[in-house]
């Protein structure tokens, strides 16, 4: 078979694969991964009154993968007892996305400027992180929608890192930035949620016990959308990334046949 | 060169380099509350840093659209985009109805459909190079197949030895080399901070 035409068929394939699951759901299983399990329970296990911070921050180009995960955590964060400092440190779209997701999700009653806040975005990337956990009274005088930071109730004692107890970051880049900058300075439980590509080298924070958990693209998004029992958009894309990730393994075994077959045709060259 | 080109740079490098460095080693409360200060500061040049990248953008596309050179028609449709969204922005508001239309039917749409091509080729690709042609091919195939079942969340119904051996493969593998590229990478950027902080790196001055 000519090259294009396997390329064409390919397409075709990926395409039907990707489209009929998300129109007709085949409900394939789904089993939750221990490290999505570890920030649900992150989340669970904080006393009352605890400070999280949910760092949204990720342009549009990610917004596939991000996006499920910041409404399942974002609904999580507000089912809790928590006060919630929302802040975007590395892509301006973090602000499009709080707001957003801000609109869609069930707040179970609380009370903006008691019980959550949004901060909005800081330019600087390493210097924002930085200077967000240094004194976010000083970095940022006014919340997202002006009002002066110390007029916020819930801010009067929220300064600093240290008095931040779990920082939850939706980044696609900066990991290290995130772990030098502030988790490590603050010995501060973190909990990524990333695209896939970035996950081998989350990983590795996670195996060395500084991060407390993670979220693998759509599958961590999926997974705590079944621990929270709130489906979005993550559980829907899961059977398009399973039937994808099984053409995948049939194209590469074929190709393999074929590359077999070619070589003892032509007399092992 | 005169003094205000190099010496003055590199005399404000050195100062707060040691200033910012010595606020992560040492708890001397004016020393922190000066660090704070200076790290606001680069916030705030950072901010100042993207209006002069979009006023640079635009000066150089509008002098392109006015010198008619090159494909200038393309010019047009940023700068268009680009006042448009500042526009609406200033206008209307970060948080309104007009700009978030801009953001999630025009921008998002536009970035995940140029993302979602990645998907075709990136198969097409596995299907022509993930190939048992040596040893380390062969490694290369099986740790890719280990990691794709293992994420492939139907795969584990079929069988859960797929899910060890991609756990595997990303916890003892994968950590050892990814350790070693965080750990190699750390050291170099220390280096590279003590050399800029101590003048011998000037690369930041314009190269020379």
């Amino acid at each position: 078979m000519k090259t294009t035409t396997i390329n064409y068929l390919i397409y075709v394939l990926i395409f039907l694969a990707v489209s009929v699951p998300i129109l007709v759901p085949l409900g394939l299983p789904l089993v939750v991964s221990k490290p999505t399990r570890d920030v649900y329970e992150a989340i669970q296990s904080l006393p009352a009154n605890s400070v999280v911070v949910l760092d949204v921050t990720y342009d549009p180009i990610n917004e596939v993968e991000q996006w499920p995960m910041t409404l399942a955590l974002m609904e999580h964060l507000f089912t809790r007892p928590v006060k919630i400092v929302l802040v975007s440190l590395v892509h301006v779209g973090g602000v499009v996305y709080t707001l957003r997701a801000l609109n869609i999700v069930d707040k179970h009653g609380k009370v903006y400027g008691q019980d959550y806040v949004y901060l909005g975005y800081f330019a600087g990337v390493e210097a924002a992180m930085s200077a967000f956990v240094s004194d976010m009274h000083t970095l940022a005088k006014t919340d997202f929608y002006g009002t002066p930071i110390d007029q916020i109730p819930m801010m009067k004692n929220i300064r600093t890192g240290k008095d931040i107890n779990l920082f939850i970051t939706l980044t696609t880049a900066y990991t290290s930035s995130y772990i030098g900058l502030i988790q490590a300075p603050f010995k501060m439980p973190m909990a990524i949620a990333t695209v896939s590509v970035s996950i081998p080298e989350v990983r590795a924070y996670y195996n060395a016990g500084q991060v407390v958990g993670f979220l693998n693209g759509i599958r961590g998004a999926a997974e705590y959308e079944k621990l929270i029992n709130r489906p979005y958009w993550g559980l829907g894309l899961m059977d398009a990334i399973s039937v994808t990730h099984v053409i995948l393994i049939g194209f590469v075994v074929l190709g393999n046949i074929q590359y077999f077959y070619n070589r003892r045709k032509s007399g092992g060259k | 060169m005169v003094w205000y080109r190099r010496e003055l740079p590199l005399t404000i490098t050195f100062v707060l380099g040691i200033l910012i460095s010595s606020d992560y080693f040492l708890v001397f409360a004016p020393l922190q509350k000066t660090a704070v200060t200076f790290n606001d500061f680069a916030t705030i040049v950072a901010t100042f840093a993207l209006g002069l990248g979009a006023a640079s953008l635009t000066l150089m596309h509008s002098k392109k659209i006015i010198d008619r050179s090159g494909e200038w028609y393309h010019s047009v449709l940023l700068v268009a985009s680009l006042l448009s969204v500042v526009a609406v922005g200033l206008i209307f508001g970060v948080p309104s109805d007009a700009f978030q239309f801009q953001f999630k039917n025009i921008y998002s749409p536009l970035e995940a459909t140029v993302f979602s091509l990645l998907a075709f080729y990136l198969l097409t690709t596995a299907y022509r190079a993930l190939r048992i042609r040596t040893v380390e091919t062969t490694v290369f195939l099986v740790s890719a197949l280990a990691v794709v079942m293992m994420n492939a969340p139907v795969t584990e119904f079929l069988w859960g030895g797929f899910t060890n051996i991609g756990s595997w493969v990303l916890n003892v593998p994968n950590t050892a080399g990814q350790r070693g590229i965080l750990i190699g990478a750390a050291i170099g950027a220390v280096a590279l901070a003590i050399r800029t902080i101590l003048g011998r790196e000037t690369g930041y001055l314009g190269g020379k």
